[in-house]
């Protein structure tokens, strides 16, 4: 297409910013001396896959290479994808504006499940055919999937044809050098993949076979030819040195998280049961303090950025934060560079150091104690006391703090209605305390806004075995906590229920689902993250027409024995250790965590990290 | 006179400089408030020690003198900022910005600011339709010359009928383009686009596609905006 007539297009659209390319610190290089083309797809929007840490980490990694060179692709909004549909543009890179089918690799970074219509129709847009078997050889590119959802990877079985478990940095580089050496000695894309299946950390569900019981659950899951019985995930060893990005592209139009992010650590030592990340990116390692604080001043050095985020899932666990707080506080607040820790706890942290990173603009705290009461918290092992939250508030409201917000989720295991009652009465608590404080301003009302998640059972979690609650009780238990409040200060908002559903189904779904997917992209879903996409009717009709049954998948209670689609992938998570942790969940008893007790949960084989720390 | 701010003790002096650049290509697509957002890193990344505004979000303080339309191009497109030392020059400001631009933003000069943004009062736009025009070269001149071209504008007020003529200065058919010389500012303006679309609603001729590019500035005297 004539590029008058794609620019006069792109002015039809909402951001076409998002459509351009040649964002400072983009990388473009000459696509005639490079031996690998990587199209680096992001299964949503540019805004949304614009601040994601990884895709930012494998980017600069891949381009650091002279023989790679690695662009970006998003999905587009609503009204672009039209645009490219009526015209025939294909969906095409950033950096090149090449068609990806013209790429040796497509990979898709797997976030969440709600994304996997995305992924589809991504291909589709880039005239790709979408399953594994119709792209027998190279004049179609090789389809690879990374990310979280990669750690149930069967419900994309059908379309990937190589997934990457756990931490890409090293073994995508080693799938790169493999694929350039099969293409040099002339070997078939068939005799590639076979091999690929052999390096650590590669999963290729083409190689193994799924036979069903007439109850519809597993009865085998069969590794053919050579392939590895089970899979077993890929984790970075050293953090110190291992590749992290100097600089970040810097986008023209208002991404979700437009600043630097520095990784101060990966894994989580909490073992709060329902969250797949405090399991999938097991063991704990960090970062020395001196290397964070020198790659987060390089980040805000080189991109401009006015605020940096310690990122790792809690950040108050990192050993080092005070020394890496001063260190950074020495160079920030010249160059007028202020730090965000998110998801930190407060209540222990030295007050000047506190007040010296706190934004200004104070106006509101967090905190999720996921459950109303001790008891439920126990079961999750969210180990968050009543006392904790309201001494924090109280801190809080001393230093000038309004507003609350606290999350919950809606359907855990064992929750009973007194659980949901326990969600209104914490929140009372806090207003309570508020008014308890005779220095606060006269006349400022608090405002507690209560967040409520619907609960979803994931893959490698103790509560992977668990139903998650009907679809048809959840209004019930949410009429229950709306009556239970009493009080115009405390607000509660919702996720919407039928998405977390489907969440759930894909979450811990198996290949059958395969055939689902392809009968939704048939009927044009996708985007279904977003409320103003996302199409229950059409949902219903899908699983309806392929004779799925969604209870199957959601709501059903999995015994100990039965073999999910997931138990030939290898987390280092034992199923003995799940089992075990949620027998303890029943009973209610906590578990400590990975700096107090070692668990044995299996992540000691990597030999590395916090199981290797002294007690 | 230096001032001294109280809450830093710190000699304080400040000069206001303009700073005129180029707009092109893809940037077009990079709205007036993106691209505000995208200067200031940019300014940050140069470290040219630029003034931040006092307060609990201090940030670099820059002035577009006219935002310019999603879509345009410019090739006299201007920022204002201040810088707090008196001794970094002008050319330190093009040395420190140029190697940081992306393709399509191209600096042209740094100069101390001679006349104010609101005097701005009228622009030249070149609506450049990339093919032969001939056809329409009569009829886009007849309706040009009209004594009257009533339009609904949409203003900050809402939408009013108003006779678009009043904020045509100038214009010259070409075989290719179009010049036009509008009103523009804060008070006063036209969108190439609005005229050219009422062309199309009066006549039964249609306009082929076209870009535009938004070229020099002038105060009400037509003198050239410095």
């Amino acid at each position: 297409m004539d590029a008058k007539r794609f620019e006069q297009l792109l002015l039809t659209v909402q951001k076409p910013g998002r459509y351009t390319g040649g964002e400072l610190n983009s990388v473009v290089k000459d696509k005639n001396k490079v031996d690998v083309r990587f199209a680096f797809c992001f299964p949503d929007t540019y805004e949304i896959g614009m601040s994601h840490l990884g895709m930012k980490i494998l980017y600069s990694q891949f381009n650091a290479r002279d023989d790679i060179w690695c662009e970006r692709v998003f999905a587009p909004w609503v009204d672009f994808e039209q645009v490219m549909r009526e015209n025939n543009i294909p969906i095409y890179a950033l950096e090149s504006h090449d068609s990806i089918d013209k790429f040796d690799f497509v990979g898709f970074t797997l976030q969440y499940e709600l994304s996997y219509t995305n992924v589809l129709n991504m291909l589709e847009l880039g005239g790709i055919p979408l399953k594994t078997k119709d792209r027998p050889d190279w004049s179609t590119p090789v389809v690879v999937a990374g990310g979280p959802c990669a750690c149930n990877p069967e419900p994309l079985a059908d379309f990937i044809d190589i997934f990457f478990l756990g931490e890409g940095e090293e073994v995508d580089l080693e799938v790169i050098d493999l694929y350039k050496e099969c293409r040099r000695k002339e070997l078939s894309k068939s005799e590639f993949i076979k091999l690929a299946a052999k390096i650590e950390g590669v999963y290729v569900p083409s190689l193994y076979s799924v036979s069903y019981k007439d109850d519809g659950t597993i009865a085998s899951v069969e590794a053919l030819g050579d392939a590895p019985k089970t899979v077993r995930k890929r984790i970075i060893k050293d953090l110190d040195n291992v590749f992290y990005p100097d600089r970040f592209i810097v986008p023209f139009v208002e991404i979700v998280h437009d600043r630097a992010v520095e990784e101060v650590f990966r894994g989580c030592i909490r073992g709060c049961r329902f969250c797949q990340a405090g399991y999938i990116y097991r063991p704990v390692r960090e970062k020395s303090a001196a290397v964070a604080n020198k790659q987060a001043k390089a980040l805000c050095d080189n991109c401009g950025f006015d605020e940096v985020s310690l990122s790792s899932l809690s950040t108050s666990d990192y050993r080092e934060i005070e020394s890496l707080l001063g260190e950074m506080l020495t160079w920030s607040e010249e160059d007028n560079v202020s730090i965000a820790l998110p998801s930190l706890r407060i209540d222990n942290f030295p007050k000047e150091l506190l007040q010296k990173i706190q934004s200004v603009r104070k106006s509101s705290l967090t905190f999720a104690p996921e459950a109303g009461t001790q008891r439920l918290r126990d079961v999750i092992n969210k180990n968050i006391t009543e006392d904790e939250i309201i001494s924090t508030c109280k801190m809080a409201f001393e230093s000038g703090y309004t507003a609350v917000k606290l999350y919950f989720m809606l359907g855990l295991p064992t929750e009973t209605p007194e659980d949901l009652e326990g969600i209104a009465e914490l929140a009372q608590k806090v207003v309570d305390e508020y008014y308890s404080n005779p220095t606060r301003k006269k006349g400022k009302p608090v405002s507690v806004n209560i967040s409520v998640a619907t609960f979803v059972p994931k893959p490698f979690t103790p509560f992977q075995f668990e139903p998650q609650a009907r679809l048809e009780d959840i209004p019930e238990k949410q009429k229950h906590l709306l009556s239970s409040v009493r009080t115009k200060k405390i607000t509660v908002s919702y996720h919407q229920s039928y998405t977390s559903l489907l969440e759930g189904v894909f979450a811990r779904g198996d290949r059958r689902l395969c055939e689902v997917l392809m009968k939704a992209r048939e009927k044009g879903l996708r985007l279904d993250g977003w409320d103003e996409c996302f199409d229950h009717e059409k949902w219903l009709e899908a699983f309806d027409e392929c004779g799925v049954d969604t209870a199957f998948y959601a709501s059903r209670k999995r015994e100990y024995d039965e073999i999910l689609p997931w138990d030939h992938i290898d987390y280092c998570v034992s199923k003995k250790f799940l089992i075990n942790e949620n027998m303890l969940a029943h009973e209610g008893i906590t578990t400590k965590n990975c700096r107090q007790e070692c668990n044995a949960c299996g992540a000691a084989c990597f030999g590395e990290g916090v199981c290797y720390e002294k007690r | 006179m230096p001032a001294v701010l109280p809450a830093s003790g710190k000699e304080f002096a400040m000069r206001n400089v303009r700073l005129f650049y180029k707009k092109l290509g893809k940037m077009k697509f990079v709205s007036h408030l993106d691209m505000n957002r995208f200067i200031i890193k940019i300014i940050r990344m140069s470290k040219i020690p630029v003034w931040y505004s006092e307060g609990f979000n201090p940030h670099p303080y820059i002035t577009f003198a006219l935002p310019l339309s999603l879509g345009f191009e410019s090739d006299y497109d201007i920022i204002d900022f201040r810088l707090d030392d008196d001794d970094f020059k002008n050319e330190e400001v093009i040395k420190s910005l140029s190697p940081l631009l992306p393709e399509g933003i191209e600096l042209i000069s740094c100069s101390d600011p001679i006349m104010k943004t609101s005097e701005i009062a009228y622009a030249d736009f070149l609506v450049d339709f990339g093919s032969d025009i001939s056809g329409l070269k009569a009829s886009l001149e007849n309706f040009l010359a009209e004594e009257t071209i009533m339009a609904e504008k949409k203003s900050k007020k809402g939408i009013k009928t108003v006779n678009l003529k009043e904020y045509l200065k100038d214009y010259r058919v070409g075989d290719t383009s179009l010049l036009l010389t509008l009103a523009a500012g804060g008070s006063n303006n036209l969108n190439p686009k609005l005229l050219l679309d009422s062309f199309e609603k009066n006549s039964s001729e249609s306009i082929p596609a076209y870009s535009v590019m938004r070229q020099k500035l002038y105060n009400s005297d037509m003198d050239l905006f410095k």
